[in-house]
């Protein structure tokens, strides 16, 4: 069995807190919120971080598994300071997303999935973000860039690579 | 009662039955993958579309398997949406399929074969390359064949539903979306090896059952599990007289559509088992292999000078829980009418472990078949009057029915057993018991035997050879019978059918009960209700 991770005692009391929006025998619906807690704390999932969650709900861990792995906003692996995706969905794909993937691959040294070895930036492929009548669209953390071109992007890196 | 269409012709079936479970008791098939009777439906696979009326003379695509039978329901099942949908359905469950039937152990009882054949386009449009995920081991008894999957859940339903152990999951999203158990928390509960049977496909295999002959080479015989009390209902195949696999059949009333994993792998403990070549008979303080009729003469002539000596109640009788309702009661007779008023006994088996699963699947603490039909037969239900007549110098011989391989005499037993002038016994291998006897029968091991047995509940069932006795051995009923013609007696038929009409017509709760009524779902004795079903 793999051994649970532990929250610090902060996270902790927002697990609560999250537990506490759902009736106790529906506390599995917490799931999403306490992956993304959880990534909060250790900027991944790891199973041990699965078995954290699945034993705050009760359930038993391939469950929580089934959740994190399909949703792709979870990372199963660890990554850079900011995760870089572009939607590669056939909408985006008409828009000419690949140009934007390849210019990015580039630029930053790295392939599908891969780290800078700096520990900065993670490049990453996704499906639909819901923006296809603005595509080409990148996901940059939890932000959303859309109409892009070769120039926008170096402007984000830029941005990013300062800040 | 529900009067309900069906392609324009009218049916009547059971209010709230599900759809495609009705439909079967008409005799017409709805195709499926994740339905299955035992399990909450799931509407996930798609296969089972039908049409419906849902608003006078209009029609809608629904799941069959969702449907509860409601009076005055309109169905088509064979409407041109319908069978274009199950053709769709089919395309799409085997774009990544590696059609690799030739060398599948599901091949022949593939409900994807069988559906490919009736309702598929006879050649792909995938051009692309197909995903090959590799094989896994989900735990000591199941291994997932990845690519041959249609995800239809029932394998995770069945952990979640039933054994409550929640081991399996589909991980992943979409064309890579596949069933995993966690890291470190492998398939491994008490029920483990049923996801294989229900497994629509050949994804999910026994390794007890991988790269065995086709599946059409065997003869399917319906009997009991001899593993406990619950008395699950099975079929095993066989053939060339060696038993290849055991599957649960259904009983709702017993053991539902499930058998727990040590009761379908021990038949290899069986099978395997170091049988008793020939008749033993004590010579000069050691067992020696003689011939049947030596050894018979050596057990009536020892019986005889028992009676003799001793008096008529100096000979006593010990069934066992292993043997039929048939052969338990002969041996009572045998006791009764050759020995004269003798004592009877059981020597029960330690109890083991007890086990219910979240759907009320029951394992029985008591890991012999038949203790229940035993002492009926016997009138006893332990040893105490045998070992206090040893004790007290009333019992001076014994004719005991053994045949358990995984039996070993208590220490009080044996002592007492070794202290007697004569011991007859029937057992399968050279056991502890046998190594006290004056003469060994070699009986019957539960696979080899014809009878019934009646289970914890008190349901009389019946069991069914799956071969003749493995090499010098007899059937049990047999040897009781020539005994007894031996010892003078009249022990009518040994067939166990008759044996059982004789029984219903002297042993209290029995009375009725015959081959046919008994059938292959059994009844309960006395005609009593089972206080609970035990299936789940
Ligand atoms: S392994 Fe078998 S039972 Fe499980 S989801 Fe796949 S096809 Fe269904
Ligand atoms: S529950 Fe008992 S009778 Fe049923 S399969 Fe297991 S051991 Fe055999
Ligand atoms: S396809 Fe890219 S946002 Fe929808
Ligand atoms: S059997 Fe109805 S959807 Fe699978």
């Amino acid at each position: 069995m793999t051994a649970p991770l532990e929250f610090t005692d902060a996270a902790r009391e927002r697990a609560v807190e999250i537990l506490s929006r759902y009736p106790a025998e529906y506390k599995k619906s917490a799931v999403v919120p306490l992956l993304h807690l959880a990534q909060e704390e250790w900027g991944y999932i790891s199973p041990e971080a699965m078995a954290c969650v699945a034993g705050l709900i009760d359930c038993s861990p391939v469950k929580v598994a089934e959740i994190a792995t399909f949703y792709p906003m979870f990372n199963k692996e660890p990554v850079g300071e900011n995760v870089l995706a572009v939607c590669h969905t056939l909408p985006c794909a008409l828009t000419g997303c690949a140009g934007i993937f390849d210019h990015l691959s580039e630029r930053l040294g790295i392939g599908l999935g891969e780290t800078t070895e700096d520990g900065r930036f993670t490049l990453r492929k996704s499906e639909c973000l819901a923006a296809c009548d603005r595509g080409p669209v990148l996901l940059v953390n939890r932000r959303l860039h859309t109409h892009l071109t070769p120039d926008k992007v170096d402007e984000i890196i830029d941005g990013l690579e300062e800040g | 009662m529900a009067t309900i269409t069906i392609d324009d012709r009218q049916y009547t079936v059971e209010e709230g039955r599900n759809l495609i479970d009705a439909a079967a008791d008409l005799g017409i098939d709805i195709p499926h993958f994740c339905y299955h009777p035992g399990l909450a439906p799931d509407g996930n696979c798609r296969m089972c579309l039908t049409e419906m009326e849902i608003r006078p003379g209009q029609f809608g695509i629904v799941t069959s398997c969702t449907i509860r039978i409601k009076d005055g329901m309109n169905f088509r099942f064979n409407s041109p949406a319908v069978l274009d949908n199950r053709k769709g359905i089919m395309e799409f469950l085997l774009i990544n399929h590696p059609l690799d039937c030739p060398w599948c152990d599901q091949a022949g009882e593939c409900k994807l074969q069988d559906h490919s054949f009736d309702h598929g386009r006879g050649h792909s449009r995938f051009v692309e390359t197909k995903r090959v995920p590799p094989k896994k081991d989900l735990g000591p008894h199941i291994t997932l064949y990845t690519t041959r999957c249609i995800l239809c859940q029932r394998c995770t339903r069945f952990c979640d539903e039933i054994t409550g152990t929640s081991e399996l999951g589909v991980v992943q999203m979409g064309s890579k979306s596949e069933i995993a158990t966690f890291e470190g928390v492998p398939l491994d509960n008490k029920m483990s090896a049923n996801v294989a049977d229900i497994c629509p496909v050949g994804a999910l295999v026994t390794k007890d059952f991988l790269y065995k002959p086709r599946i059409w080479h065997y003869e399917k015989v319906n009997t009991l599990c001899p593993g406990c009390a619950t008395g699950c209902n099975t079929t095993l195949e066989v053939l060339h007289q060696k038993i290849y696999r055991t599957r649960p059949r259904h009983n709702e009333a017993v053991n539902g559509h499930w058998m727990c994993d040590e009761g379908r792998f021990c038949y290899h403990d069986w099978q395997d088992a170091d049988r008793l070549q020939s008749p033993l008979k004590r010579v000069d303080g050691e067992l020696r292999q003689v011939t049947w009729p030596d050894a018979m003469d050596a057990a009536v002539s020892g019986i005889r000078s028992v009676l003799d000596g001793e008096g008529d109640s100096a000979m006593g009788v010990v069934g066992s829980s292993m043997a039929t309702n048939e052969e338990n009661y002969l041996l009572s007779k045998l006791g009764k009418e050759a020995f004269g008023s003798s004592t009877t006994g059981l020597n029960r088996k330690p109890d083991g472990e007890a086990w219910t699963s979240k759907s009320g699947f029951r394992i029985a603490a008591d890991k012999a078949p038949n203790s229940r039909g035993a002492g009926d037969m016997l009138g006893a239900d332990s040893l105490d009057d045998i070992l206090r007549g040893i004790g007290d110098g009333t019992i001076r011989g014994l004719y005991v029915l053994g045949g358990d391989i995984g039996q070993t005499l208590p220490p009080e037993v044996a002592e007492a057993f070794g202290k007697l002038d004569f011991l007859v016994v029937h057992d399968v291998r050279l056991s502890d018991l046998a190594d006290l006897a004056d003469v060994v029968f070699p009986g019957a091991i539960p696979f080899e035997k014809n009878g019934t047995m009646t289970n914890a509940q008190g349901r009389v069932q019946r069991l069914n050879p799956a071969f003749p006795q493995a090499g010098g051995a007899r059937e049990d009923g047999a040897i009781l019978g020539y005994v007894g013609q031996r010892m003078g007696i009249e022990m009518g038929g040994t067939d166990p059918a008759e044996i059982l009409e004789e029984i219903s017509g002297r042993v209290e709760g029995y009375g009725g009960l015959t081959y046919d009524l008994v059938g292959d779902q059994g009844v309960m004795k006395g005609g009593e209700e089972p206080s609970e079903a035990a299936g789940g």
